[in-house]
């Protein structure tokens, strides 16, 4: 079965790309819970420094 | 008996839903810094230093994505409301904008009547403020004057003079008054939670994150009167920054053709590549985050400077 550009599935598939820096967000704050806010802290910065050399 | 079945399509274009879902994420982003900001030992996280570093880490991610959520997810709300219904789009817009410091009619104001009617010419107080040569004033200056400060001073002229229509004025103070209802809420379940994981979200969603992608969108243009019909805005062409983003990197189309769709830019910018070339639109091949590095660079930054006002190799003009 393929998949039609525009359609739900192909729609579905887009969204965790599409909101990838509230789900960042979502992961880091969590995972101060889970790792340690430290490693939270890391991330983050890690995460803004990336994003902010390459895109 | 036959059954019918009607169905009522929800949203103006199916791809909002993406929007939709974004700023639910948002808002579930700060539910979840709460409660763990309110329930540290449920956490695990024992002492100041360690409650200091979440509320770090959570302010710096909070504030990115609200700046995100409001100044492109928003923003294109603005231009296309996501839902059929009138009084949805204006129930969903207060409900998005609060999380990033603004009442939506305040920021539909300066985006539409301000910023898209009078791009680059004297009366786009958005934009940075420009030098006696023509060039906008540093990032740094233009990042910590214009939010709260700037764009009060201006939106109360504004609405005191009418623009923007008759009865602004009233209308501003009832969604100033609904903006005030929704803001204050964190500050009545613990106000130093607040300031830190609500005030401090939202100051850096306004400077870090809109600003320099305001400044990075129209730095080095001039206005469409000038001749150069695409020298208006610059477009960005990195694929990641688009896929996450919006499309708000096609910035010149965006500008040119407003009431276009965010998920068909890339096949506008297609069309139109042969006339950005020739028509002075300047385009590189990274995002906003690259864009607002350069521009704000402390070392070398004349270097940060020239790299961005580099023309894409792939858009040069065949004149020159």
């Amino acid at each position: 079965m393929s998949v039609r550009a525009g359609s739900w599935p192909r729609r579905l598939a887009a969204m965790p790309l599409r909101c990838f820096y509230p789900l960042a967000a979502i992961v880091v704050i969590a995972g101060a819970a889970v790792w340690g806010a430290w490693i939270s802290l890391g991330l983050a910065f890690c995460l803004w420094r990336v994003i902010g050399r390459w895109a | 008996m036959g059954l019918t079945v009607t169905r009522r399509r929800v949203l103006t274009h199916p791809d909002d839903a993406h929007a939709i879902v974004y700023h639910l994420i948002v808002v579930a982003a700060y539910a979840l810094a709460f409660y763990l900001y309110l329930l540290p030992e449920r956490a695990g996280l024992d002492g100041p230093w360690e409650r200091a570093a979440f509320v770090a880490a959570s302010a710096l991610m909070l504030g990115w994505i609200s700046g995100i959520d409001v100044g492109v997810n928003f923003h294109n709300h603005v231009h296309r409301p996501v839902f059929r219904v009138a009084w949805l789009n204006r129930w969903f817009g207060r409900l998005w904008t609060f999380t990033g410091g603004w009442p939506s009619m305040f920021w539909e104001h300066s985006h539409l009547t301000v910023h898209h009617d009078h791009i680059l010419g004297p009366g786009d107080w958005t934009l940075p403020r420009r030098r006696t040569d023509g060039s906008f004033e540093s990032l740094f200056v233009y990042a910590l004057a214009h939010w709260p400060w700037r764009y009060a001073r201006h939106l109360l002229r504004d609405f005191r003079s009418g623009r923007g229509g008759t009865g602004i004025g009233r209308r501003a103070a009832i969604e100033l008054g609904w903006f005030a209802v929704l803001w204050s809420i964190p500050f009545l379940i613990d106000p130093m939670m607040a300031v830190w994981l609500w005030v401090l979200p939202h100051f850096i969603a306004n400077v870090y994150v809109m600003g320099p992608g305001m400044y990075a969108q129209h730095f080095g243009c001039s206005a469409p009167e000038s001749g150069n019909a695409h020298a208006h805005s610059n477009t960005f062409l990195s694929t990641f920054f688009n896929l996450t983003m919006f499309n708000v990197g096609y910035h010149i189309e965006h500008h040119d053709h407003p009431l276009v769709h965010w998920s068909a830019l890339p096949r506008l910018h297609e069309r139109l590549k042969g006339s950005l070339v020739d028509h002075g639109g300047h385009v590189v091949p990274f995002g906003y985050y690259r864009a607002g590095q350069l521009l704000s660079a402390l070392t070398m930054p004349r270097r940060g400077r020239e790299i961005f006002t580099a023309q894409h190799p792939d858009y040069r003009s065949r004149a020159g």
